[in-house]
């Protein structure tokens, strides 16, 4: 079983488990940071429903079989504190990015 | 091999574009008419061991999300008319490397990293800021 905080920190990143629907706004910030924020430009979401916040920042991109993907870092902030995480993240055809792992 | 018999001004036009066009995401900038490029910001930027310089990964790195951001239609390679209005007929013909109208991240790599050899004057494997402004002041 994984604490709320751990799944919060994963819904944040896009790691929640399969069918666990992300807020809107970390999701909105995830796809916006991947496909068009340079890397180091952290994108900030703020969940106005739970007080949560983040950022997500793109750290390097690269191609992988032909398709983009990008690692980035992910900061959040869960009732009051800090946590800190990374991911990658593939583009999928329908231009969406997917989180791997 | 290649980057010896490779006029120089066409190889500062390339780092411009392959390179320092990630300055602009979409690739803005045009080498023939960027003024001072923010060499210093850039190299900050892609320095990820922060050791003030940019060695093959890094700079790897950065040429890479230069072509991701060039790619407008995220196919994975970039047409010729993507790049007409940035690089000229001559650097592209030397970009790329079949005659098929697409430039491959390989092949945008493989042109960046003869900007790379040609920078990199005491061989060290590393690009210092001031190399890189040294390469440009000397192809103007």
């Amino acid at each position: 079983m994984i604490s709320r905080r751990r799944f919060l920190t994963g819904v944040a990143i896009g790691l929640a488990p399969i069918g666990a629907p992300a807020h809107a706004q970390e999701y909105k910030a995830q796809q916006k940071a991947l496909e068009s924020t340079p890397t180091g430009t952290p994108v900030a979401w703020t969940n106005p429903d739970t007080g949560h916040s983040g950022t997500i920042t793109p750290v390097k991109t690269y191609q992988s079989g032909g398709t983009y993907c990008r690692e980035f870092q992910s900061n959040v902030v869960i009732d009051g504190k800090p946590d800190k995480a990374w991911g990658t993240a593939c583009r999928q055809p329908d231009g969406s990015w997917k989180v791997q792992g | 091999m290649i980057a010896r018999h490779w006029p120089r001004l066409r190889r500062f036009a390339c780092l411009l574009a392959c390179g320092l066009g990630l300055l602009v995401p979409g690739g803005a900038v045009r080498a023939q008419t960027a003024p001072s490029p923010d060499i210093k910001g850039w190299v900050q930027k892609h320095d990820v061991n922060g050791d003030g310089k940019l060695d093959r990964a890094e700079f790897q790195a950065a040429v890479t999300e230069a072509f991701y951001f060039r790619d407008k239609k995220k196919v994975g390679y970039l047409t010729i008319e993507e790049l007409r209005d940035t690089l000229g007929p001559e650097i592209l013909n030397a970009v790329k490397h079949k005659d098929d109208g697409q430039i491959t991240l390989q092949e945008y790599v493989n042109a960046a990293f003869r900007d790379f050899e040609a920078i990199d004057t005491d061989k060290d494997g590393l690009l210092t800021v001031e190399e890189i402004q040294i390469y440009i002041r000397n192809a103007k």
